[in-house]
C-alpha cells in the first residue's frame, strides 16, 4: 500500500496529535498553537500533490477531481476558520491546543466522507466530524446557551446518526454490499427505503427542511470561534454524500421529492429569517434557504445543474463563513445575544468589519458582482436549461424575498443611529487584515468566476467517470 | 429448531425493547435493555456469527451497560417523572403514523424474505478469522479511523470534564 493515497489526512492527524502533546507539555508555546495548525493545513495542501489519481483501497478510496476540488476547499476554509477562530478564543481566554486539533482532525472527518463510496467509511467520517462538531461547539462550557446547543446539537445529530446508520443497514440488506453504485434495473421496492433513511441523515447536516430544526438553536449558542465553520464546510462535506447517493439512482425517481423539498426549503429559510432579531438566527435560517437553492440545482439533475451545485456550495460557504466572522469581532461577547439593532452605528464606528458584513448580505441576496451572484446566476441559468423553468422562477423570488432581511443589515449598520453603549469591536487588527482579505476573495471570485466552474467542471466529470467505466 | 429459535429470542427481544422503553425506573430500563442485547446475541449466534455473538455480550451487555447502570447510581435512582398529557390531536398523528410505519414493516419483511440476496465476497463465513483477516486489509482504512473517532471523543470528553481551564 502506497500511504501517499493517504498523505493530506496523515498530515492533518499529525498536526492534532502535534497540538494535543504542545498542549499537554508546553503550554507555554499557547501563541504559536493557532499558526501551527494553519500550517497544518497548508502543509496538507502540499500533501494532496503526493496522492496518486486513480482508486486504491479496494476501490473504497477515491482520488480525483472532486476529492481534489472538495479537499482543497476544506483545507483552506479550515485555515481561515483557524485564523479567525484564534483571536475569539483569545479574547475570551479560552485558547487550547484540543480546540485546534479536534478542528483537524474533523476536517480528516469530511475528508473522508467525500473521497468514498462506501457507506462504512462515509460512516466513520460522518461521526467523526459529528464528535468533533459537538464538543467544538461545547468548549464554552460556562456559557449557557453554548451548553444548550451543544446538547441539542448531540441529542438530535445522534438521533439523525442513527437514521443514517439504519439506512446503511438496509442498503445492505437489499445490495448485499455497502458500496454506492447504481442498482440493478428491476429496483427492489425497498431500496426507496433505504434511500430516503440514507438521505434523511445527510440531509440532517445540511439543514434541509423537514431536518432543519437544529440550525437556528445551534448556530445562536455555538461560540464564535467556532460558528464560521459549523455553519458552511460540514454542509459542504454532508452535500456531496448526497449528491454521490443521487448520482446512483435513477433520475426520475426522485426529481419530484427534490423539487418539492426545494421550495419547501427556500420558503421555510426565507420566510423564517424575515422575523428574526438575533444576526446569527438570522444566517441560520439564511442558510436553510441557501441549501433550498442548491436543491433546485439537484432536482435538474443536469451535469451543468450539478456543476453550479458545486460552485454554489463554494460561494455560500465563503461568504456565510465570512459574515459569521464578523460577528465574532462585533459582539460584547459570547454570553450576550447579537441584536441585528445592536450593529446600529457600527458602519462608521467600525469601517472594515462594517463593509465586510455589507459585501457578505449583498453576496448573500446574490447582488452583481460578488460570488453569491456569480453562484445564483449559474445555477439558475442550468435549471432553465434542464426545463425546471418554474422552480427557477420560485428560487428568483425568493432571492427578491430574502433580499429584505440581508438589507436590513446593511441599512441599520449605515443609516440607523448608534446606540448610546455602541458595539465594540472585539478583535484586533490582524483579525480586520483577514476579513479585509475574504471580502476581496467574495468580490475577485465575484469578478473572475472562471477557475472556479473550471474546477467544479472537473470536479463533476470526475465523479461521473466513475460510473460510466 | 433454529426457526423455532429464532422466533422465541425475536419476540422475547422485542418485549424487552419495548419494556425499555415502558418502563419509568431507569434501573429497570437499563436491565430490560440487558436482555434486548442477550437475544440478540443468540440472534448473532443463530445466524451464524458466534464471534458477533459474544462481543456482544462482551462489550455491550458487560462493558456498555455496567457503565450506564454507574450513572444512573451517580445520579440518584428516580423514577422519571410522568410526562405531560399529549394533545389528542398529537396522540392520534403519532398512533397513524406508527401504524404507518408497521405496515410498511410488514409488508417490506414479506419482500424482504422471498428475495434474499447473497453476499458479495466473503460468503457465510464468519469466524474470528476471516473477521480479522477483513478488518486488516479491505477495511482497514475505516477501522483506524475509528480509532481517530474514539481519540478525538475522549479528548472531548477529558476537555468538557475537566474542573479548572488554564
Amino acid at each position: 500500500m502506497n500511504p501517499g493515497i493517504l498523505s493530506t489526512e496523515l498530515v492533518l492527524m499529525a498536526g492534532g496529535f502535534l497540538l494535543l502533546l504542545l498542549q499537554a507539555f508546553a503550554p507555554r508555546l499557547k501563541p504559536l498553537f493557532a499558526p501551527a495548525a494553519i500550517l497544518t493545513f497548508l502543509g496538507a495542501l502540499a500533501a494532496l500533490t503526493l496522492k496518486p489519481s486513480g482508486l486504491h483501497l479496494w476501490g473504497t478510496w477515491e482520488v480525483n477531481g472532486l476529492t481534489r476540488f472538495f479537499t482543497v476547499f476544506f483545507l483552506l476554509g479550515g485555515a481561515l476558520a483557524v485564523f479567525f477562530g484564534a483571536y475569539v478564543l483569545r479574547r475570551d481566554g479560552m485558547e487550547r491546543g484540543e480546540h485546534y486539533a479536534l478542528l483537524l482532525w474533523g476536517t480528516v472527518g469530511m475528508l473522508l466522507m467525500v473521497s468514498t463510496r462506501h457507506l462504512l467509511l462515509i460512516f466513520v467520517g460522518l461521526e467523526l466530524l459529528s464528535v468533533v462538531l459537538y464538543l467544538l461547539v461545547a468548549t464554552y462550557r460556562r456559557t449557557e446557551v453554548a451548553v444548550e446547543a451543544a446538547l441539542k446539537y448531540f441529542l438530535l445529530g445522534s438521533f439523525a446518526s442513527a437514521v443514517t446508520l439504519f439506512g446503511m443497514a438496509w442498503y445492505f440488506g437489499m445490495a448485499g454490499h455497502l458500496m454506492l453504485a447504481p442498482p440493478p434495473p428491476p429496483l427492489p421496492k425497498l431500496m426507496g427505503m433505504a434511500y430516503v433513511l440514507l438521505c434523511a441523515g445527510f440531509a440532517f447536516k445540511m439543514a434541509l427542511v423537514p431536518f432543519h430544526a437544529w440550525a437556528p438553536d445551534v448556530y445562536q449558542g455555538s461560540p464564535s470561534s467556532v460558528t464560521p465553520w459549523l455553519a458552511t464546510l460540514p454542509k459542504m462535506a454532508a452535500l456531496v454524500v448526497l449528491v454521490r447517493i443521487l448520482q446512483t439512482l435513477p433520475p426520475p425517481l426522485f426529481l419530484g421529492i427534490l423539487a418539492a423539498a426545494a421550495v419547501v426549503t427556500m420558503f421555510t429559510g426565507n420566510l423564517l429569517a424575515f422575523v428574526q432579531q438575533d444576526t446569527k438566527r438570522m444566517l441560520a435560517w439564511s442558510g436553510v434557504a441557501h441549501m433550498g437553492y442548491i436543491l433546485i440545482g439537484l432536482a435538474a439533475a443536469t451535469p451543468e445543474a450539478t456543476k453550479s451545485v458545486f460552485v454554489y456550495a463554494v460561494a455560500y460557504a465563503l461568504t456565510t463563513l465570512t459574515a459569521f466572522a464578523v460577528l465574532g469581532a462585533l459582539t460584547r461577547g459570547e454570553h450576550e445575544p447579537h441584536f441585528i439593532s445592536d450593529l446600529a452605528g457600527a458602519g462608521f464606528r467600525h469601517p472594515v468589519p462594517a463593509l465586510v458584513l455589507t459585501l457578505c448580505m449583498a453576496s448573500l441576496a446574490g447582488i452583481p458582482p460578488l460570488v453569491g451572484f456569480a453562484g445564483k446566476f449559474y445555477l439558475f441559468y442550468a435549471a432553465v436549461e434542464a426545463g425546471r423553468t418554474g422552480l427557477a422562477v420560485l428560487g428568483i423570488l425568493n432571492t427578491i424575498l430574502s433580499l429584505y432581511f440581508y438589507i436590513r443589515v446593511i441599512y441599520t449598520l449605515y443609516m440607523k443611529p448608534a446606540p448610546v453603549e455602541p458595539l465594540p469591536d472585539t478583535t484586533g487588527g490582524p483579525y480586520r487584515v483577514g476579513l479585509g482579505l475574504a471580502g476581496l476573495l467574495i468580490v475577485f471570485l465575484g469578478l473572475a468566476p472562471a477557475p472556479l466552474f473550471e474546477a467544479a467542471s472537473r470536479a463533476f466529470d470526475a465523479m461521473v467517470t466513475y460510473y460510466v467505466r | 429448531m433454529a426457526t423455532a429459535l429464532f422466533f422465541a429470542f425475536a419476540a422475547l427481544a422485542l418485549v424487552f425493547g419495548i419494556l425499555v422503553a415502558a418502563l419509568r425506573h431507569p434501573l429497570y430500563a437499563a436491565l430490560s435493555l440487558v436482555g434486548v442485547i442477550g437475544c440478540l446475541s443468540v440472534l448473532f449466534y443463530l445466524l451464524g456469527a458466534p464471534f458477533l455473538a459474544m462481543v456482544q455480550l462482551i462489550v455491550y451487555a458487560g462493558a456498555t451497560l455496567v457503565l450506564i447502570l454507574f450513572v444512573i447510581m451517580l445520579l440518584g435512582l428516580r423514577s422519571e417523572p410522568r410526562a405531560p398529557e399529549a394533545h389528542p390531536v398529537q396522540k392520534g398523528l403519532g398512533l397513524l403514523l406508527c401504524l404507518n410505519m408497521l405496515l410498511f414493516f410488514l409488508l417490506g419483511a414479506g419482500t424482504l424474505v422471498r428475495k434474499t440476496v447473497p453476499m458479495t465476497g466473503g460468503g457465510a463465513r464468519s469466524g474470528v478469522e476471516d473477521l480479522g483477516r477483513l478488518l486488516f486489509s479491505r477495511y482497514l482504512l475505516p477501522f483506524e479511523a475509528v480509532s481517530l473517532l474514539l481519540l478525538a471523543a475522549a479528548v472531548g470528553a477529558f476537555l468538557l470534564a475537566r474542573r479548572e481551564w488554564k
